[in-house]
């Protein structure tokens, strides 16, 4: 038997660690104008968040090591934002990798956005961490009616 | 900002409290019990951690931020670090609790070496915890083990998780016993089934179940929706895979043993035999899974004779039809139950052809129990340790998976003809009807240790 509520606590911190990494470097380029771990950091903030929302990318592999490879850390993401609104942010992460990419100043507004985005993310994960919750996901009602 | 640098001082101080306090109790433990190496592994890795730790929280304070999101990243960045230690705190005490005096030693250091055998767990070790649950389980180290290297961006020089190790736990009551501790094989193929990946690699075929069952209004799901739906069939093809697992290595002592088990968690009876849970296939399922094993490899027709209770309940369990099978669980509407089933039985020949190739060559072998099982239920019928068999003139040193199913059969089979031979019997004393089976896995677990002694790795039998 595996012991699931331990398991899926883990998960959990699987998205908290996730989002402390995007975090801290976002929080080094806005605040402390250090760019050096924003590129990766933003790559891969985008890579997961598109896969998470079901469009990864072509080149993305699964696996255990993703951030989103459960349904606990699937419905983590989904309790901060709605699909529309994580697309909201991938756009915004892909404008600062532009804007970085041309050696232009970042919009500090995008910076903010992310910021909280990811503190929000990071809180929900510790949140579910110490209180594990078990919810149905939208849709599941809507199969037993089609089926 | 002075309120919140106060609290930042506060929460690390807190935070270093309680990691000074769990790296003493390892230490104490350590210097006071005797633990299998594995535990010994793991404490050392607390140790280190904790040393580490204590490091990073003096620096959160001597650099802190001074910025509003700075200061809100670096609170973040402690609480998650507090979190990794609340989760360790869950490991440490019941490895603590599992010294040598408490776990079946012969038993673990059989399993260890019969982990070892398969090819890319050769460096791997058991660490036993005692649980107050009456269950075996494992822990899943893997996702703290992936998160190694996100902790060392806080923690430069952290330990690495000592990914080599599979934590299985042991319920306190049953740490002096042989045959229901076979369960943990099972266990241990959950460590086996993760660090292969097999869930990635039932993925496709999962996926294709689903989509084959639920048609296009599965296409259309959102991804949490979807991953609700994979995670049922993901976690029932685990459970399937890591019983076929323990067969492969222990033979029907596993199967026995689970009767033994699941009789006193009452879920032999319908309908509960008939129900799946979030995490298990019904047990009906999983007996009809493990009876297939057991015929197609020789090892019922092997063990049949004589026949008990046990090999007719398994039998009984595994005929329930599988239209008969539910999913009632409060979450889980009854119409998405049933098609949840139906995907999964889809699975069934995926996940035997993942439990053949992962230990296709090393399957427990029927043939050394056939040559030394009726051996060593006379010796034990004599009250003899069975470790050096007198066969034909000859000494054998019996191969262990034989003594365990052996003697697991012969306790279940033949205690009373035992018995019989013990001054001062009585047929209905239920304490020593007890008692004597207690010894018998005793004598087993010598043998087991001396066999572990007396037969070189590999030459088993």
């Amino acid at each position: 038997m595996m012991l699931s509520g331990t398991e899926a606590r883990i998960r959990y911190l699987t998205v908290a660690f996730f989002a402390q990494r995007v975090l801290d470097a976002l929080v080094a380029s806005a605040e402390h104008g250090d760019d050096a771990g924003l590129k990766p950091a933003l790559e891969l903030a985008v890579q997961e968040l598109q896969a998470a929302t079901g469009n990864p990318p072509a080149d993305y592999q699964q696996g255990s090591s993703r951030a989103f490879s459960s349904y606990e850390e699937v419905r983590t993401l989904d309790e901060v934002g709605k699909p529309d609104e994580v697309r909201r942010i991938i756009r915004a992460l892909e404008r600062l990798t532009k804007d970085l990419d041309a050696g232009m100043p970042a919009d500090r507004r995008q910076f903010d956005q992310a910021i909280e985005f990811f503190c929000h993310l990071e809180s929900r994960a510790l949140r579910n961490f110490d209180q594990p919750t078990e919810t149905l996901p939208r849709g599941i009602h809507e199969l037993c009616k089609a089926s | 900002m002075q309120g919140e640098l106060a609290g930042l001082l506060n929460d690390a101080a807190s935070l270093s409290r309680f990691v000074r306090y769990l790296r003493r109790f390892c230490q104490e433990r350590k210097a006071s019990h005797r633990y299998i190496p594995s535990s010994q592994v793991f404490f050392t890795y607390i140790d280190n951690l904790a040393g580490e730790t204590e490091a990073f929280l003096q620096r959160v304070v001597d650099q802190a931020e001074t910025s509003a999101w700075g200061l809100k990243a670096q609170r973040l960045r402690l609480a998650l670090v507090k979190r990794v230690w609340t989760w360790l705190h869950g490991l440490i005490k019941p490895v603590a609790d599992a010294h040598t005096l408490r776990v079946p030693c012969p038993l673990l250091i059989l399993l260890q070496r019969q982990l070892r055998a398969i090819g890319p767990f050769s460096y791997c070790q058991v660490v036993t915890l005692l649980s107050p649950d009456l269950n075996y389980f494992q822990y899943r180290t893997g996702p703290l083990s992936e998160l190694d290297t996100q902790l060392r961006l806080f923690l430069p020089n952290a330990p690495a998780f000592p990914r080599e190790l599979a934590f299985v736990a042991i319920p306190y009551s049953q740490g002096h016993c042989l045959f229901t501790n076979v369960l943990l094989y099972h266990e241990v193929g959950h460590f086996v089934f993760a660090t292969l990946e097999s869930a990635g690699r039932l993925l496709p075929d999962v996926n294709q179940a689903l989509a084959s069952v639920l048609g296009a209004p599965f296409e259309s799901l959102e991804e949490p929706a979807k991953e609700w739906l994979r995670g049922h069939l993901l976690a029932w093809s685990e459970e399937t895979y890591c019983d076929l697992f323990a067969l492969s290595l222990v033979g029907p002592a596993y199967s026995l043993a689970s009767i033994e088990l699941f009789n006193l968690l009452a879920l032999l009876e319908e309908p509960d035999s008939l129900r799946f849970t979030k995490e298990h296939p019904a047990e009906a399922y999983r007996f009809a899974e493990q009876l297939w094993y057991l015929q197609a490899t020789g090892w019922w027709k092997a063990s049949g004779e004589p026949r008990t209770e046990h090999h007719a309940r398994i039998e009984v369990l595994a005929s329930k039809p599988e239209a008969n099978y539910k999913y009632p669980e409060v979450n889980a509407p009854a119409p998405v139950g049933d098609l949840l089933i139906q995907a999964f039985l889809r699975l069934r020949q995926r996940v035997r052809g993942l439990v053949e190739e992962t230990c296709g060559g090393l399957s427990s072998r029927v043939d050394a129990f056939t040559k030394y099982g009726p051996t060593i239920r006379k010796y034990l019928l004599n009250a003899t340790v069975p470790s050096t068999l007198t066969i034909g003139g000859e000494s054998h040193h019996p191969d262990p998976v034989a003594i365990v199913n052996a003697s697991l059969l012969f306790s279940l089979a033949s205690l009373t003809a035992l018995r019989q031979r013990i001054k001062g019997y009585q047929p209905g004393d239920v304490a020593d009807h007890g008692d004597v089976a207690g010894r018998v896995e005793v004598w087993a677990m010598k043998a087991i240790e001396d066999c572990a002694l007396l037969n070189r790795p590999g030459e088993a039998g």
